[in-house]
């Protein structure tokens, strides 16, 4: 997503209870990371089980991946890591927080809210299928448990192949009453690549996508599954005259819950010349003018769960040129 | 080695040594007590020299204060703006301000003497909540002290602050912004009074020439040491010390040297270390101790404070209804440390505010007393304002101690009658007369610089249990003098596992003493605390208080 970057670093929280999974995701992310560079907070190097061919330097409170990547470890306080990753923002393509088993995201997210140099880019937050109903009924941490699925974009449903179904439909309904705002995602295996989920989606990717689209107007499910991941689906939409803003704006609104993150670079009939920054993540979004770009074509890309509808389904293209 | 003894005169000398609890000398060589009694008793020490400075002033042994943080020095770097008096490490006074007015009046004096129009004034201590008429101060309180300059004061609960208008539009915050802890008037103005990290993250950083909590350095550990020597501290912790090498080293650099007038007891936090690598980096900080440094004791956090809501509480919470309050890390993982730190031999002080944080903690030293049986542990919960007679009761069978916040009776207490507690489990906070019958061995503290560092005032409020207000908070947990006397020196050095070197003026010990001006047991129980302090006897040298020389 190189063309529709902004000079703010994209700012993800990962959130969950001890145990949901957090640190096993990470992992993989920062294992699989092929071009987006990752800078992340962890609470612990101990617990981050880095291929050591991977380390490049060990300094300290941060770890400096071959891959571009760095860790920094939250045990000099969360303001120095932070800092400490600030000081060299232009290095990375994203910044995720993991936070502590307690923490409320909310407020982590906050600090993305204030602070120009970063954006908010999304709370996701893990549910461990196996202990979130015991957790419920266990008043030392319950409150801390609702906390962080009140403050979630999206919900991940963590460890769901090790539960029953009947189990699963129960946490469902919890959390849907806890927050109808956000996006729920069941997780029924381990995550392969969750890069999509961080809203990263490799270049090289989107540019074969697009000759794709070119040489098969039809845009299948099946070519998302050739080229993205088997767990998360993407496509890029364009639009090469102005839209229309309330047409724009109620498409961006009745995307289908699939659709768990979008982003892209709008220009409006209202003001042709200048475009938006749009951004979606779970069930809100975004919509801020762009500073820098100019032009009147816009583009964006979505990325959802298998679920989501082709690219030639109405409900997905809406204003923009179908596939 | 020298054999050279002096002989301390003083009108009354009292020991908290059981075999001879009241003498008039005190005989000192290298450092060290030889004994008490009187002078020919003990002239069979041999050749001695008679020192009688104090012969008109009580020496009892030096306080030891078992919490309270080092950084206590640096904040006087700043411009204290509180509601009730407090002095410095110089000795000077600064009065307590009891309006918002003259708080902003005292700051436009500061603004005045500033010659950089860069440097950020800072203040701290503020606490509205004591004024009358429940005002808060705006960013148009701020404008009367400078609209160019960048102004941050500091509330005394540590959790809030408020910005000047520059730091509120260097920051970016404006009435768009819509995040937590940006407070904002009727008009949805932001008021530059900020809480929670986001909003104070911000406000630090467009303020980037105030200093950062980043460690301590040895100046800093001189300034705490004067502020203890003012007080008749002799042996303090530093209850939640980094043990990155820089600090050790400012740790060892203090006191190495001759001058050095505190023994310090640094507890390492264990929240700021991985579970597996922690314990064992803690044992071999030992290999720097000295005769003033004792490291090797642990911190953990568990819960917040009780006034800013955040403790953790057993049903039925709190009486104005908030929510209950936070875990600093999950139970589970809390459990897992002690599990790991008892395991590795170590000693742990728990910073533990509500009876839900203090049963965690009894649960889980329980759980590793049975998993690794170890007499003498003396785990500490620490504040332990709200444990109840059962969890007492549990604390003394399973040999934990405990080291009440009997400060804040005084500072909180109405706040606690009213808002928190409620007025009957506000009766039972801080509860040394229930540790005392008990048998549950406790200490009381300050955690200077939350309240000021000052043992006899301590002792006072466990005395009498008076809030700001006058109103007492629960006679029935009152202590007599004499109690704490003994929580202030030996209950305390108990504690930090040092009673067999300091707490009493007993021979073999370290001769350290507080001087007084007079005799705490002599004076009515409410005038305990305006005892004058003298200053200190450390390793047998006397140490006056800065209020000695203006």
């Amino acid at each position: 997503m190189n063309e529709i970057q902004t000079s703010a670093l994209p700012f993800t929280v990962l959130g969950g209870f001890l145990g949901s999974g957090k640190t096993t995701l990470l992992n993989r992310l920062l294992n699989l990371t092929k071009e987006t560079r990752y800078a992340v907070l962890v609470n612990d190097f101990g617990e981050l089980n880095i291929d050591e061919r991977l380390i490049e330097a060990h300094d300290g409170e941060t770890i400096a991946l071959a891959n571009g990547c760095m860790c920094c470890s939250m045990a000099d306080g969360f303001v120095s890591a932070l800092t400490a990753v600030m000081e060299r923002a232009d290095q990375f393509d994203q910044m995720i927080v993991e936070a502590s088993g307690v923490s409320n995201p909310g407020r982590i997210m906050d600090i993305a809210k204030l602070d120009p140099g970063l954006s908010p880019n999304g709370a996701i937050v893990l549910v461990d299928a196996t202990q979130f109903l015991n957790q419920l009924n266990d008043s030392l941490i319950k409150d801390a448990v609702l906390t962080q699925v009140k403050e979630a974009d999206i919900l991940l449903i963590n460890k769901a192949h090790l539960t029953d179904q009947s189990t699963l439909e129960t946490i469902k309904e919890t959390l849907d009453t806890q927050n109808s705002d956000c996006t729920t995602l069941i997780n029924d295996r381990p995550v392969v690549d969750p890069g999509p989920l961080f809203g990263s989606i490799d270049t090289a990717i989107l540019k074969r996508r697009e000759t794709l689209a070119l040489v098969d107007k039809k845009g299948t499910a099946e070519h998302d599954h050739d080229h993205t991941h088997d767990q998360f689906h993407s496509c890029v939409l364009r639009q090469i005259k102005p839209i229309d803003r309330s047409t724009f704006e109620s498409w961006a609104t009745t995307l289908p819950p699939s659709v768990i993150r979008g982003k892209g670079l709008i220009s409006f009939t209202e003001s042709p010349h200048q475009q938006w920054i749009w951004q979606k993540v779970g069930r809100t979004y975004d919509l801020e003018s762009s500073s820098g770009a100019s032009g009147q074509s816009s583009m964006v890309v979505l990325i959802g769960t298998k679920e989501m509808p082709v690219e030639s389904d109405p409900v997905i293209y809406g204003p923009f040129l179908k596939q | 080695m020298t054999n050279s003894t002096i002989i301390f005169a003083a009108k009354t000398i009292l020991t908290m040594n059981s075999y001879q609890p009241v003498a008039t000398h005190v005989a000192v060589r290298d450092g060290r007590i030889l004994g008490a009694g009187s002078l020919d008793e003990l002239a069979h020490w041999g050749d001695y020299t008679l020192n009688e400075i104090f012969a008109d002033k009580v020496l009892v042994p030096g306080f030891v204060e078992a919490h309270c943080h080092a950084m206590n020095g640096s904040a006087w770097d700043n411009t204290y703006v509180g509601f009730f008096d407090r002095t410095d490490p110089d000795g000077t006074l600064w009065p307590g301000i009891k309006t918002l007015d003259g708080v902003i009046e005292r700051l436009i004096e500061i603004e005045r003497t500033l010659d950089d129009p860069n440097q950020t004034l800072v203040a701290w201590g503020f606490d509205p909540i004591y004024f009358d008429d429940g005002v808060r101060m705006t960013l148009e309180h701020l404008d009367q002290v400078s609209r160019e300059r960048r102004i941050m004061v500091q509330h005394s609960n540590g959790h809030l602050l408020n910005a000047s208008r520059k730091v509120i539009e260097l920051a970016g915050i404006t009435s768009s912004t819509d995040v937590e802890g940006v407070m904002k008037d009727d008009s949805g103005q932001p008021t530059g009074e900020l809480g929670e990290m986001a909003a104070q993250f911000m406000a630090y950083k467009v303020t980037d020439d105030v200093r950062r909590f980043d460690g301590i350095n040895t100046n800093d550990l001189w300034t705490f040491a004067k502020t203890a020597t003012n007080v008749g501290v002799t042996t303090a912790t530093d209850l939640h010390a980094r043990v990155e090498d820089q600090n050790i080293q400012a740790y060892v650099e203090a006191t190495t040297s001759a001058d050095y007038p505190l023994r310090l007891v640094p507890a390492a936090g264990a929240l700021t270390m991985s579970i597996q690598d922690g314990p064992s980096h803690v044992a071999q900080l030992k290999q720097h101790n000295n005769d003033k440094l004792y490291l090797g004791l642990c911190k953990i956090m568990t819960d917040g404070s009780i006034q800013g809501f955040t403790g953790r509480l057993k049903w039925p919470g709190y009486i104005n209804g908030k929510p209950n309050g936070i875990w600093n890390l999950p139970p589970q993982t809390l459990t897992e440390m002690v599990e790991a730190y008892h395991a590795a031999g170590l000693q742990m002080h728990m910073h533990t505010n509500g009876d839900e944080a203090s049963e965690l903690m009894i649960n889980a030293i329980e759980a590793a007393l049975h998993k690794y049986p170890r007499p003498d542990h003396r785990h500490t919960l620490t504040h332990c304002q709200m444990a109840d007679e059962a969890q007492f009761r549990r604390m003394a069978q399973l040999g934990i101690c405990s080291n009440l916040f009997a400060n804040h009776i005084y500072y909180w207490g109405d706040q606690h009658y009213s808002l928190t507690m409620g007025p009957d489990r506000a009766t039972r906070m801080d509860a040394c007369g229930t540790a005392k019958r008990l048998g549950v061995p406790y200490t009381i503290h300050s955690d200077a610089p939350v309240t000021p560092l000052d043992p006899l005032f301590t002792a006072w409020c466990a005395v009498n249990r008076q809030t700001a207000s006058g109103r007492v908070l629960g006679s029935g947990e009152c202590i007599e003098v004499q109690d704490a006397l003994y929580a202030i020196t030996l209950g305390a050095a108990f504690t930090l596992h040092l009673d067999h070197l300091v707490g009493s003026i007993e021979s073999g010990k370290f001769a350290d003493f507080a001087v007084l001006e007079d005799d705490p047991t002599g004076v009515p129980a409410e005038a305990l605390k305006d005892i004058s302090v003298w200053g200190t006897v450390v390793d047998g040298i006397p140490r006056p208080a800065s209020q000695q020389n203006p």
